[in-house]
């Protein structure tokens, strides 16, 4: 099969920069917000912290790949992506995705400033403002994360992608992904600077954060077993579209191997696995500091594939007949 | 009672103003509808085309077509098995739809149908080259040129068809298979062709509804062939496949 892909490499990575700066902003918002400055050892409040230093980088790195990956910029158009600005449609999820993300960058960036001026440790002068921002930043943040899943599923003519079920996926996925930048610094910080009292706190947060992935890990799967389930029960396009992700299809092999089996499962099952001591009331949870590092990058990779598979299947796969 | 007498005799007066206010109103109505704007369509009648890709050439040559891309193009459509095989054509373009899924999705507007003939244009001092309507489109029939960095399509030849000429395919048509004209206009040669024939529309589940009619065009895809027919498309583009 020969296709020339209208969207490649940097819409790829466009989804998954968005997803990664959205999902760090709310896990950072949600840290502070459910009292992360007010635990023994702060370590929520570190990570919050580093987390909103994280989130704005992504989303505006993925604004310099996009413009300089539009034809008009490579046409030699320079500022041509300026025409962007002049309006808004409604209609267009890129239009509203742009102001979206614009808004984003601003919040996020007001929010790590917070963070930097004077004294930032919990309780000082920026205090209010940064929880305030938080409060923005959490459905700013679910809005960036859900908005590459429109991006794709509004377009009737690709029937891979023309499902509801897919800005959820993004969601969820990219919440996944704020959780592990969350536990991959929890991980580091850790290693720093271990505190010497508060170990049963830091322990509780790693606790909440690897339940919280696991539940959103299975809500992912889940949506997929919808996902080909509704592509095997529907008729004519859908179906069709479908067989490229499945065993056998032309990406198969990418999707069950790299995103379901690298990055659902094995993360899923390794936190669960360590869970269920304390689920079963029979022990304490306590991830190796190992896998605290591994876990989070099967995620990356289980993300990054997601968005890499289905931009990439989405665009080949079209109606059937004509 | 005096009052009531009052009130019906307000409403009948009230009654015969507004009536009298309608007349204009429904003769204005009736004016618009006898003058609808122009639909502009083209119905191509396969049992008249050669397969010669004159058409191809011609919209290669009036708009300066970029090596690979393709506003206009012919396939061909193989099916059956000896001695009952059969070969047709078809040539594609832009369906200037009613209902245009490339038109919403611009994010900057530089897509929009014109409201004088129906035609779908894209300006190119808007258009910023995302490559959102190549996507959206379900016929496959925008591409981004290189040298310009704007998505294009057929436009109908808009400006020959503001001159008064036919578009350059229709121009080129040795076999007199493309008729181009007023769908809104019952008088028209592609209309009372419409009228006469029995016509289909590509991919017409999906709603655009096309304004691009055929006259015996092989819809035969992929579902046939999963049916264990034998059918081979031949798009003559860079996408060897249909998308």
């Amino acid at each position: 099969m020969t296709h020339d892909l209208v969207w490649g490499w940097s819409i790829i990575i466009h989804l998954f920069l968005v997803s990664l700066g959205a999902g760090t902003l709310i896990v950072s918002a949600v840290l502070l917000l459910r009292g992360g400055d007010e635990r023994a050892d702060r370590s929520d409040f570190r990570i919050a912290r580093i987390a909103a230093f994280i989130a704005p980088v992504p989303v505006m790195i993925d604004g310099l790949i996009l413009i300089s990956e539009l034809g008009s910029f490579q046409a030699g158009y320079w500022f041509k992506w300026l025409n962007l600005y002049k309006t808004i449609i409604f209609t267009a999820p890129m239009s509203v995705g742009l102001w979206l993300l614009t808004a984003f960058i601003c919040v996020s960036l007001l929010y790590a400033a917070t963070f930097v001026f004077a004294d930032a440790t919990p309780g000082n002068v920026w205090h209010g403002r940064r929880k305030v921002l938080a409060w923005v930043g959490v459905p700013l943040g679910i809005a960036a994360a859900l908005y590459p899943g429109f991006l794709l599923a509004t377009m009737q003519a690709r029937p891979l992608w023309n499902t509801p079920l897919l800005p959820l996926l993004f969601l969820l996925s990219s919440l996944s992904v704020g959780i592990a930048v969350a536990t991959l610094l929890r991980a580091i910080l850790r290693t720093k600077a271990p505190p010497s009292a508060g170990e049963t706190v830091h322990q509780r947060g790693a606790y909440a954060m690897a339940a919280t992935d696991v539940m959103l890990i299975g809500g992912q799967l889940l949506l997929i077993i919808l996902f080909l389930l509704f592509g095997h029960l529907s008729v004519g396009s859908v179906t069709h579209a479908m067989q490229i992700i499945l065993p056998g299809g032309q990406m198969g092999s990418l999707f069950w191997i790299w995103v379901v089996l690298i990055g659902l499962l094995t993360p899923g099952l390794i936190e669960l696995s360590y869970l269920l001591p304390k689920l079963r009331e029979r022990g304490e949870f306590s991830l190796p500091t190992a896998l605290q590092l591994a876990v989070p990058l099967t995620v990356f990779v289980g993300a990054f594939m997601l968005r890499y598979v289905l931009t990439i299947a989405g665009q080949i796969t079209g109606a059937t007949g004509i | 009672m005096p009052g009531d007498t009052r009130t019906a005799s307000i409403s009948r007066r009230d009654f015969l103003k507004a009536s009298a206010a309608a007349v204009p109103v429904a003769a204005t109505a009736n004016a618009a509808v006898a003058d609808p704007k122009i639909q502009y369509g083209m119905l191509i009648d396969i049992r008249r085309c050669i397969g010669c890709h004159g058409c191809s050439v011609a919209c290669k040559a009036e708009f300066e077509v970029p090596l690979g891309a393709t506003r206009s193009w012919v396939e061909y459509v193989e099916r059956g098995a000896y001695p009952d095989v059969r070969r047709s054509f078809l040539p594609r373009l832009c369906n200037q739809c009613s209902n245009p899924y490339c038109v919403p999705v611009c994010p900057t507007g530089a897509t929009y149908k014109r409201d004088e003939d129906g035609i779908v244009i894209i300006d190119p001092e808007i258009c910023i080259g995302c490559g959102n309507c190549i996507l959206a489109c379900p016929y496959d029939v925008r591409f981004l040129n290189p040298d310009t960095g704007v998505a294009e399509k057929c436009d109908f030849c808009i400006h020959r068809v503001s001159k008064g000429l036919a578009p350059a395919c229709v121009e080129a048509c040795i076999g007199n298979a493309r008729i181009f004209g007023d769908l809104n206009d019952p008088d028209s040669e592609i209309s009372r062709q419409i009228a006469t024939h029995p016509v289909s529309v590509l991919r017409q589940g999906v709603g655009t509804e096309p304004n691009v009619y055929y006259i015996d065009a092989d819809h035969a895809g992929e579902r046939e062939r999963e049916q264990g027919q034998y059918i081979r498309i031949t798009t003559h583009r860079k996408q060897q496949e249909r998308r």
